[in-house]
This record gives C-alpha cells, structure tokens and sequence, in this order.
C-alpha cells in the first residue's frame, strides 16, 4: 500500500462491516448477570440444605457479585467465588461430620454440575474484563509512577464476546474428563483417597506447569536472536572463567591507574 | 509474565481445590478443575500467539510534511510522523498497547502516543502524530514498545520493536536575515557576490590614471587624457573579489552540555546556518572549520554553490547532534541512565535466561579499593545500593561488551575497569542521543570543560588561514571562552595579525540556554524556589562578568564579540559584512 494511502487509512476510523454490534462495558455486564443468575439457580436446586440457609447464601454471593458488576470493586471476583465456595465447603464438612466420609460421590456428565462450572467461568472471565475496561490490563510501569491506563472502549470487539461461546464448554468438559481421572483408585501410597487425590492434582499441576514452561523455554531459545545467542555464550564462558577473567582484569585496571598516576606525578614535577 | 491479578485469581482458586479435593465436594472440585483448565489454557495460548507472532511484526514509519513523504526536515518545521505495526502471523494477538518512543529532539504537538487494540494480520495499527523539531540535529527514532495482554490480565508481555530511523533536521533557514535592507551607495553595483576593491584589477570601475609603464597593453591607454596631458597615460581599474566568512565552530564538550536540542551549539550551528544562507544569497563565500581542544577536525573551503550549501548543512546536522564526552564521569552516574535506556529499548536482554547475575557476587568479590579511581564514589559491599549498582553493571558489561565486540574477556573488563566502563557507557548514550547527568565543577570551583587549548588550537587555525587567505576575508569565531578568560594570549596574538592583514574578526560566544543575555530584560521567574532563583541569578551573574572580561580583552583590538544567546547575532555578522563591503568603497 502507498505511503499515501496509509496516511489516509490513519485518519479515518476503520470501516465497520454493515450490522456490526458495537461492544461496550454493558454487553459484560450482562454476561456476569446472566452467569450469577444461572448460579443462584442451580444453587438453588442443588442444595441439601434447609431453604432458608441456601437462600441466604446464595443471595450474599449474588450481592457481592452484583455489587462487582455494578461498581469498581477490584476483589469481587475472587469475593463471589469464596462467596459461593465457602457454603460447599460447609455443608459438605457438615454432611462428613453427621454421616462419615463419602467416598462414592462421583458424577460424570451431571447437566446441572456442567451449567454450574460453564455459569462460574463466565462470570469470572465477564468479571476480569471488566475490570480490563475499568483497570487497564497492564500493570503500570514502577519507573515512570504513572496510573495505570484502561482498556479503550475503542479496542472492544464483537469477535472477543463471541470468542467466549467456544472454550468455556469445552473447558467445563475437560474439568469433567480431570475429575473422572483423578477419582480413579490411584493406589501409589498408603494415604487416604481425598489425601491421594489431592497429591496427585497438586503434583499433575506442577508436572503440567514446569514441562510447558520448559518447552517455551527451549522454543524461544531456539528462535533467538543474534546478538541475544551472543550474549548467552559471552555469560556462560564468564560464569566458568569468572575468577580468573576477574584477576586479570583487575590487575589490568590496576596497572592503567598506576601509569597514569605516575605520568601525572612525572608531569607536576 | 504473570500478572499480580493472575497470581491473586490462581491462588485462591488453588486453595480451593484443595480444599474441596480434601474436604470431598465434588461440585467445586469440578469448578475449580474448569476454572484451572481454562488458566492453564489461556496460558498456553498467550506464550504460543507470543511466540509465533513476536518474529513477524514489522514496523514502518513516514515522515509527512506538505511536501509529502520526505527524508529531512528543517528544525522548527511541522511534521507528520505516522508510525503503522503490522503482523504477517497467522494468530492475532487480542490486546496490544503501542506506545511510541519519542525522540530527544522532538517537541510533540499533538496526537496520540499510544494506542491500543487487537492486532490481526489484515488489520494493522497504526498511530499519527505531529511535531517539530526545536534544534537542528538528527531526528533518531528507536521503536515502538509493545505490550501484550490476555483480554482478562492475568498475562503481559512487554518488548521493544526496534525499527532504527534517521532523519536529518537541517538548521531553520534564517530568511529574515537574508531579507535585511541594504543600503545602496554606488549607482553602479557590481554583479552579485563581486565587491569592489582599492586595488587595481580586472573590474570595469576605474580606479586611477597613471603613468604608462612599456609593457601596457594598448587597450588600457587613456586616450584622451594622454591627449590633454601630452604624455601616455594608463588607466587602472578596481579589483573585484568575493569576500570571503571563514566559521570558527568550537565543538568542545563545553558547547554541548545541556538537553538535547537546547545546547549551546545547536545555536551556534543555527547562527552558521544562517549566516551560510545569507551569503549564498549574496554570493558571497562561506568557509567553516570544525575545533575543539584536540585539534581542528573539519575544515570546509570558502564556497558558494548550492552543492557547498547542502554539504555544509549536513556537516552542521552532524555536528549540532553531538553529545558532551567526560573523562570524569564516573560510572555510578551513567549507569542509571543507560540501565533505563536498555530496559526501554533491549528488555530482551536483560532476560536472566542470557544476562544472569548470580545475587551473592558483590558479596563475594566487590570492587577493590585499589582498581577504583581516586575521587570515585565507595559503597560497603553490604548495601542495597551497591548491590543494585554491582548489577546493573554486569548486565550492562555484558550488553556492551557483544555490541562493541570486545572479545572474551570484555565483559569482566568493563565490569573491573571503570575508565572502559565510562568510555563505553558514554558511547552508547550519545549513539542513542541521551544525555546524562554530569558535574560542571570540581570540587575547588574550577570549571571541568574549560579546556585552555582550545585558544592555541584556534589561534594556529587564524594564522594559517591568514597565510593562504585572500583579501577581504571576515573570520567569525563562534567559541567558548566565558570561563578561560585568563589563556587568551595566543588568541589575541593570532587576532593582531589577522588584523595587520586587514582581515576583519568577529567573536561570538556561545551561551546556555536558559540564562538571560547580556542586556537583556531579566525573566521573572515567580514560580522557582528561592533557593534555585538565587542559584539562577548567581550563574548570570557570573556569566555575564565573564562576558564582559571577553568582550573587553577583544575590544583593545577593536573585534566585536557578541552573544550567541541574543536572537540578532547573524543580523550582527551580517551587519559586519555589509561594513566590510563598504568599507572598501570609502577607500575611494
């Protein structure tokens, strides 16, 4: 394209194709509201509490995570997932107490389990952009002390909501296929299932995380510039010879103040 | 990588599952499993678009004027810059924030300096903005700094996308000066750039009838009055010579010292342009030569042609860009500076995965006191400071040592030696046009770039130009003598004898931007504290004492000596010309 060209492509706003939807804050705020919603359903119906406490509880998720919808409050998200975690939490500790453990309680596939997770994933990603157009997405840089800018409401697009309809469902799915896999009788050591399990999420995760981080690792270096390839080696050659690179060159350097000392002290005289 | 809001969601989201893996609650086992899929997932994506888009963005940048796309600008002129990042990757990337890096002589007029967006292959970003330039010099555009995020936050990235620009920015033309009235003396003018001369010559203008000497070509015999006077008379005409401006540019590092842009020799290189400018359109010749205390450097020969011009004009862009250099600058000055400059422009290699630093060394092996320069600044191995300096300056050895190619041992010798260190450090900033900090004054008061040999250097240049020179010839010396007042003696020996060959001489000092002029108006500076107004009105006063004390040793030989800082200094040589000119014709 010509450089002329280019300049006019820069001051006119680019064209919208025709029945393009203009994205703003409010599209994700609906999404989070639609998403608790189907929570505090689901919730709702799924409980084993009296209905009075379900209620309750959930209307306190609901509110806190209303109030995130509504108003820049930085922790909401984090507050609406304890918020709908902790009486989980509770009722199931409470169930343990009165009944034993059970152990038995696995369901593949449950409808309301799926609308569950799908419902709380889009909430929380709905949550975080918003606080990306409230916010800003990056941290400010420490150096120049400046706030940190937020997301322009030019940069929103329809692609970005439509791009969430694909991978919560997917994800929700694959949660399913972790679970089935991790309650399977993994007998590697004598400890009780919830102990095992728990092991094995906690070293599956990590295994998980150092391989990726390692494979990127060795893909950017792969790919690496010139001058980044040279000072690699450049470190690593001073890394083996540190101690006798650093008694040369500070013999050197002592050697060069001297010289120059002495034709200091030669040219007062 | 990670981002504070990207630990604070995998954090608790973590504890969670535990806690439902532990206490048994399937439901929230399964939320935090999908919540965690997803983490992970939008992870791998953002490290897989960086990876395979970073290597195919590309920038291009225009510089605009009414003109249209051009290579130069003049300094003062409105210009256009339209910067456009574009990706050939087959992933797009959901948010990136470009963030322009303005140049040092730049001044930004209006526009956006940073936008934000998604960036697909088949829609590029693209950012204008206009400014000018205060200064001549070289407009030097690094890059662009990108920083790349998930759409939720969790994950950045920032780098910098280096696309190197130059664009020269020639000196504004000084037209008004050009424009100035001429007084006309004669009816009959000589052609453009000849002057009239009270020796005889080829001209057509008669100067004298004398004897007629065997030998003397018959055309010249005046008839009539050989006629009238019984005898062969001869007639003699005028000389017609150019004159001859021959520039005396001092480049120390005395004249560079301040912002970038806002030097005393961005003035003085003004003043050299104009006064270039206004010749040519006279005709006249205009020579310069480049000194500082090491020697003369550059020496262009009187000319006027257009082809002169333009090769003058680029030799002052170059020269007006120059950065101060000091011996005595000590590497714990530079290195915040430079530290700052490679973050911004090389984060990448800063990266610990090529530049590591193991944190104990400056434990281990701090600098001893005997390989430190006397006067330098010592730290105890315990502090922050220290640790921080030590640091900064392994990561920049290394850094300079690959971009200079200083073989193996480069780096530990940058890290040990302070003078490299310095050395390098200082040509690194001024090949990115950053200033830094630097003392004027040692510790007794004396100026550090007073450099007294500058005088000699430029007193051996005066004498050769007057051996080979020719009549008529005006020699500008634009140098900094404010704070040598006491070596002027070659100066003014050189000066005398410029002056016994009828020469005519013009000193003009250069003078700090921000301090007023001689005889100037002072500026009320209400808003400055009183401690600095005082500072302010001391280092005037001082300058202006020192002033004085130059113009009245070159007074005694009757040369001008103005000040750079006043805006009519080229109407002044101008002026000087004009009286050279006449001067001759008064002869008659």
């Amino acid at each position: 394209m010509s450089s002329s060209t280019d300049n006019a492509a820069s001051k006119t706003p680019l064209p919208q194709p025709a029945g393009a939807t203009t994205i703003t804050a409010r599209h994700y705020q609906a999404v989070c509201g639609l998403a608790l919603a189907a929570i505090f359903l689901v919730q709702l119906q799924q409980s084993s509490l009296a209905m009075p406490i379900t209620l309750l509880a959930n209307l306190l998720m609901i509110f806190i995570g209303t109030l995130g919808i509504l108003y820049r409050v930085r922790l909401s998200p984090i507050f609406t997932f304890l918020a709908l975690a902790f009486p989980l939490l509770m009722e199931r500790y409470h169930a343990d107490q009165l009944f034993g453990a059970d152990f038995r309680n696995v369901r593949f596939l449950d409808v309301a389990d799926v609308l569950l997770c799908i419902a709380m994933l889009t909430y929380l990603i709905g949550q975080y952009r918003l606080h990306g157009l409230w916010f800003g997405l990056l941290p400010s840089d420490a150096r120049l002390k400046t706030e940190t800018q937020a997301r322009s409401q030019t940069s929103l697009s329809a692609a970005e909501l439509a791009g969430l309809i694909f991978p919560i469902p997917v994800c929700a799915l694959l949660a399913q296929f972790a679970v089935l896999a991790l309650k399977q009788n993994w007998n590697l050591v004598e400890l009780t299932p919830r102990w095992r399990q728990f092991l094995v999420a906690v070293w599956a995760i990590l295994l998980i995380m150092f391989l990726a981080a390692h494979a990127f690792r060795y893909w950017r270096r792969l790919h690496m510039d010139r001058v980044s390839a040279l000072l690699l080696l450049q470190d690593m050659l001073w890394h083996e010879t540190r101690g006798e690179q650093r008694r040369i060159q500070r013999w050197s350097a002592w050697r060069k103040l001297q010289q120059k000392k002495q034709s200091a002290d030669g040219g007062a005289k | 990588m990670l981002t504070t809001r990207g630990f604070w969601f995998f954090v608790p989201t973590f504890a969670v599952l535990a806690a439902a893996l532990l206490i048994g609650v399937h439901s929230l086992t399964l939320i935090c499993f999908t919540i965690l899929v997803w983490f992970f997932g939008q992870w791998f994506l953002f490290q897989l678009r960086l990876r395979m888009t970073l290597r195919r963005l590309t920038l291009a940048r225009t510089l605009r004027t009414q003109r249209g796309e051009v290579e130069s600008i003049w300094a003062r002129q409105k210009a256009e810059v339209t910067v456009t990042l574009s990706s050939s990757a087959w992933f797009a990337l959901p948010y990136v924030v470009v963030s322009e890096r303005v140049p040092a002589l730049a001044r930004v007029k209006e526009g956006k300096l940073r936008i934000d967006g998604a960036l697909t292959s088949d829609a590029p970003m693209s950012m204008t903005y206009t400014l000018t330039c205060p200064a001549p010099g070289w407009l030097r555009f690094e890059g662009v700094k990108i920083e790349l995020a998930d759409l939720q936050g969790f994950f950045t990235f920032a780098t910098f996308i280096r696309g190197p620009r130059e664009f020269r920015v020639l000196p504004a033309l000084a037209v008004e000066s050009a424009d100035a009235p001429f007084v006309k003396q004669h009816n009959v003018l000589p052609l453009l750039g000849t002057h009239r001369h009270a020796r005889p010559g080829g001209s057509s203008e008669l100067l004298d009838l004398r004897d007629y000497i065997p030998g003397d070509p018959p055309r010249m015999i005046a008839w009539k009055v050989s006629a009238r006077r019984d005898r062969l008379i001869t007639k003699e005409f005028e000389s017609e010579v150019p004159i001859r401006c021959t520039l005396y540019l001092d480049t120390s590092s005395s004249v560079r010292v301040g912002p970038v842009g806002e030097t005393a020799l961005c003035r003085l290189v003004e003043i050299a342009a104009g006064v270039l400018q206004a010749n040519t359109s006279e005709r006249d010749l205009t020579g310069l030569c480049f000194f500082d205390e090491s020697g003369v450097h550059n020496v262009v020969k009187p000319g006027r042609s257009s082809k002169h011009v333009l090769r003058v004009l680029g030799i002052l862009t170059d020269v007006a860009g120059l950065v101060p250099r000091t011996p005595r600058a000590t590497v714990r000055e530079l290195l915040p500076v430079a530290y700052g400059l490679v973050q911004d422009v090389y984060p990448e290699w800063l990266e610990r995965d090529v530049n590591q630093f193991p944190a104990w060394l400056p434990f281990w092996s701090p600098q001893p006191g005997w390989t430190t320069p006397p006067g330098a600044p010592r730290s105890s191995r315990f502090s922050p400071a220290y640790h921080r300096s030590y640091r900064q300056r392994k990561e920049l050895s290394a850094i300079l040592a690959v971009r200079y190619g200083l073989g193996a041992g480069g780096l530990a010798k940058l890290l040990e030696d302070d003078e490299s260190c310095s050395h390098c450090l200082q040509r690194f900033l001024a090949e990115h046009q950053v200033s830094f900090p630097f003392s004027l004054y040692d510790q007794d008061g004396h100026y550090l770039f007073a450099a007294p040999q500058k005088t000699k250097v430029i007193a051996n240049a005066i004498l050769q130009a007057v051996t080979h020179g020719k009549d008529n010839e005006l020699f500008v010396l634009c140098i900094d003598l404010l704070e040598s007042a006491e070596s002027f003696a070659d100066l003014e020996r050189a000066i005398c004898v410029a002056k016994t060959r009828h020469h005519q001489v013009i000193v003009i000092c250069p003078w700090p931007a921000g301090i007023d002029a001689p005889g100037s108006k002072p500026r009320a500076d209400a808003g400055a504290f009183q401690i600095n107004r005082a500072l302010q009105e001391l280092t005037t006063t001082q300058l202006h004492r020192a002033f004085a004390d130059v113009q009245r040793a070159f007074g005694k030989f009757g040369v001008p000596v103005f000040c750079a800082g006043e805006s009519d200094t080229v109407d002044r040589i101008l002026h000087r010309m004009r009286r050279l000119r006449i001067q001759e014709r008064g002869v008659r």
